[in-house]
């Protein structure tokens, strides 16, 4: 399981490689808070990630409070069938644009 | 360390020999015990326990492979390297010397470069391994003191998070003895009217963590259903309690559901928790019901959705809720059990009575030892005719309802502080004390405001809301708000608050009176009341929300009635 | 072959500096004792007590750097292993005559 991340302007893209669950939890908190300060938009790429448990569901609420709470902008995309599903269940879409 | 000072044992026959070592480890600074055979060897271990021991193979009274045996014995996990000093050259020998315990071979002619090297590199090790046990034991120690808070926790979790009125006839479940640590909660009690309020909680994070929001959800559970508030209610304040006190990323994935005998439905609310079944009594098709919320203790109180779907459910039908446990749980080999497992179980049942037991057998063989009920929480829910339950003991008079019934109250704002100060929380907060007002919050905050509006504005200042009719009559209308509020003197609105329980539920009578000069309403016909006369605006609206509205006085008097229903079973 | 390997006496006598003495006495003193017990068990012919003595005896001269003194004693020790009790009295006279020619050679190594 691996996170790196790149940014572009103000955009922070992060990629998720494997079972994003707990063990990820330090890799992924430093790519947000580690990235520069005039980031107002985030991509999270699921591609590569096969999985994802309630703790990576809890990361994530993380870096939307991060982001701004309600005013944040914070994008999942490229998410496979049982990523999706666990986002439907939870109804992250509520919060978050997912595709 | 090579710089520390360890006591040696040298164990040799051979006085000369014994010269030799002793004179090259005394030179390296360490102290020397000296042993002439393998009986003195053993004694002097148990005795003194040297650090590094030297051992000559043959030795008369107890060679140096049975010392060594004996000493590593004795020695048990401590660390204490034997030497072995030999002039025996056979692999096979060498080998044995080894098996008994030896950790090392020195030759004869002993060469002190050699033994001063082996020393050090063996004393390394010594003071490594002291430090891997120091950390042991203090891992160990650690490890016990958890242990015990998580047994207390266990203890108060048991308390609360599985009481309630589980032993139902018409519920089926299984909760593991160990939920505590997999955050699960399964709640149960009956409300004032009869009908049951099942909650079904699975917290993120194991252990301590989970188990401390269970408490305040529990509580709260608990305390409103025995008021009778209605599920909406509950949902909303345990949701802002969780989250309040959780950090953020901790939730709390859910599921409520009222069952009513008397309505013979139930109506569920689903947060982040996957699909639950319904399985009617003479079909076979599993219906679905889906989450449709975010997990409880994510969203603000004002973002907050406590919208239900409500399911017709009649007697031999049934209601399956578990926690993600059964879906996400894994065999040796890691594969997911997965819904499409659950699915089959459903399609191959044949005896409804046992699918229950069915269900929890597969989960078991499936996970097999290593996961045996940790995480599966499950409940069937069933219908009953409301004869066959037992009638709910709660303690009350008057009625089903608890909660103050019987009430007056009178609040009266003067000069000063009219001018300046809000009455409507205060109020409300009181009003808020009847359960079964607290739904109608919403409706009592604007009537309250349009009568507060009315009584200060119109009646004790005079202003006529005509003025706000044109751009520049607003800007008058403050002008001569402010100055008559400079000169209010004296004035004052008074609020009566009058609450009493009837036979289906209570009535709230509010009456406002103030000092200002009233209307003439008698002339006003009800029928034609128009928008913007004397009282405003809000008139029709105040009109819409309660029973009756009449004037008195000279029209500085209103009295408005509301009455409420103690809602159904 | 020289009786004592005189560099690693030198080396002993760094080790040992004001015991070197000492050990020399202790080991003229016990290898005296057990050269006359092995006298005693050639004579009873008990092969297992020979070897005890002759493996100790190669040890301590081995440690007083006497190589040649050594070898002899190795010898005994493999003769009495394989129970050839024969070819052992000889060998022991061979290690009584090496023993003295050591004493006079770590008599002198006080002049070294």
């Amino acid at each position: 399981m691996s996170v790196n991340s790149t940014s572009n302007g103000n955009e922070l893209v992060i990629n998720i490689e494997g079972r994003f669950d707990f063990s990820a939890h330090q890799e992924f908190r430093d790519a947000y808070e580690k990235a520069e300060t005039n980031i107002n938009s985030y991509v999270i790429n699921m591609a590569k990630a096969l999985y994802l448990d309630s703790s990576a569901l809890g990361m994530l609420l993380l870096l939307r409070d991060h982001a701004g709470g309600d005013s944040a902008n914070v994008q999942i995309t490229k998410c496979n069938q049982d990523v999706k599903k666990i986002l439907t269940i939870s109804n992250f879409e509520q919060l978050f644009k997912i595709d | 360390m090579e710089g520390s000072s360890y006591t040696i044992l040298i164990a040799d026959d051979n006085m000369s020999d014994r010269m030799i070592l002793t004179a090259i480890v005394k030179k390296m600074g360490h102290t020397v015990l000296s042993a002439a055979d393998g009986l003195e060897a053993v004694q002097q271990y148990t005795e003194k326990k040297p650090d590094i021991i030297l051992l000559d193979v043959m030795m008369p009274n107890m060679n140096g492979l049975q010392a060594a045996i004996e000493i590593k014995k004795i020695a048990g996990e401590d660390m204490v390297p034997i030497i072995f000093l030999t002039s025996l050259q056979d692999a096979n020998d060498l080998a044995k010397c080894l098996e008994s315990g030896g950790d090392d071979f020195l030759s004869k002619p002993y060469n002190p470069i050699i033994l001063t090297a082996k020393i050090n590199a063996f004393s390394r090790m010594l003071t490594m391994h002291n430090i891997l046990q120091q950390q042991k034991n203090l891992i160990s120690k650690n490890a016990d003191h958890l242990l015990n808070e998580q047994q207390v926790a266990k203890a108060v979790y048991d308390n609360v998070a599985h009481s309630g009125c589980l032993d139902l006839p018409n519920l089926k479940f299984l909760l593991s003895p160990f939920s505590v640590f997999n955050g699960d909660v399964l709640l149960a009690a009956r409300r004032p009217s009869g009908s049951v309020h099942i909650l079904l909680g699975d917290f993120t994070g194991h252990g301590l963590p989970a188990a401390i929001g269970a408490m305040p959800l529990a509580e709260i559970f608990y305390g409103m259903t025995a008021k009778g508030f209605l599920m909406e209610d509950i949902l909303r304040e345990i949701n802002s309690k969780l989250k309040t006190i959780l950090p953020i990323g901790y939730f709390c994935c859910a599921c409520m559901a009222t069952l009513s005998f008397r309505k013979k439905n139930i109506e569920v609310w689903m947060g982040g928790l996957p699909d639950y079944y319904v399985l009617r009594k003479d079909q076979d098709e599993v219906e679905h019901i889906v989450s449709t919320h975010l997990p409880l203790g994510v969203l603000s109180s004002q973002a907050f959705d406590a919208t239900t779907q409500n399911i017709a459910f009649d007697v031999g039908d049934k209601f399956y809720m578990w926690s993600d446990g059964i879906v996400e749980s894994r065999n040796d080999d890691g594969d997911l059990f997965g819904e499409e497992r659950l699915k089959q179980i459903f399609y191959n049942n044949k005896n409804r009575e046992s699918l229950f037991d069915e269900i929890v057998s597969k989960v078991n063989d499936f996970t097999g030892e290593s996961g045996k009920d940790d995480d599966t929480t499950i409940l069937e829910v069933g219908m009953l005719e409301e004869s066959e339950l037992g009638k709910v003991n709660i303690d009350l008079s008057g009625g089903s309802v608890s909660g103050p019934t019987d009430w007056k109250m009178e609040y009266t704002l003067r000069g000063e502080t009219l001018k300046s100060f809000n009455p409507l929380p205060v109020m409300l907060n009181i009003l808020n004390d009847v359960p079964s007002l607290r739904r109608l919050s919403g409706q009592l905050y604007t009537l309250m405001s349009e009568l507060f509006s009315n009584a200060f504005e119109h009646g004790v200042l005079g202003l006529s809301s005509d003025l706000k009719s044109s751009t520049d009559g607003f800007a008058k209308y403050y002008q001569l708000r402010s100055e008559r509020m400079d000169n209010i003197g004296k004035h004052t609105v008074c609020f009566i608050f009058d609450h009493i329980p009837t036979k289906s539920g209570g009535q709230l009578t509010i009456k406002v009176i103030d000092t200002g000069k009233g209307f003439d309403y008698k002339s006003i016909k009800s029928s034609n009341f128009k928008a913007d006369t004397y009282c405003g605006r809000g008139i029709p609206l105040i009109r819409s929300i309660s029973e009756s509205l009449k004037y008195s006085g000279n029209g500085n008097t209103v009295e408005v009635v509301l009455a409420w229903q103690a809602e159904e079973a | 072959m020289s009786t004592l390997n005189i560099a690693q006496v030198q080396e002993l006598k760094e080790i040992m500096e004001d015991a070197f003495d000492d050990l020399v006495a202790t080991y003229v003193q016990d290898s005296e004792d057990k050269l006359k017990l092995l006298k005693k068990e050639v004579e009873n012919a008990d092969h297992q007590a020979i070897c005890m003595l002759a493996h100790s005896l190669k040890g301590s001269s081995l440690n007083i750097c006497a190589e040649n003194l050594a070898l002899i004693f190795k010898q005994i020790e493999d003769s009495s292993r394989i129970n050839d009790l024969s070819s052992i009295e000889p060998l022991r006279l061979q290690a009584m005559s090496e023993f003295d020619a050591v004493k006079v050679e770590l008599g002198s190594t006080n002049t070294l």
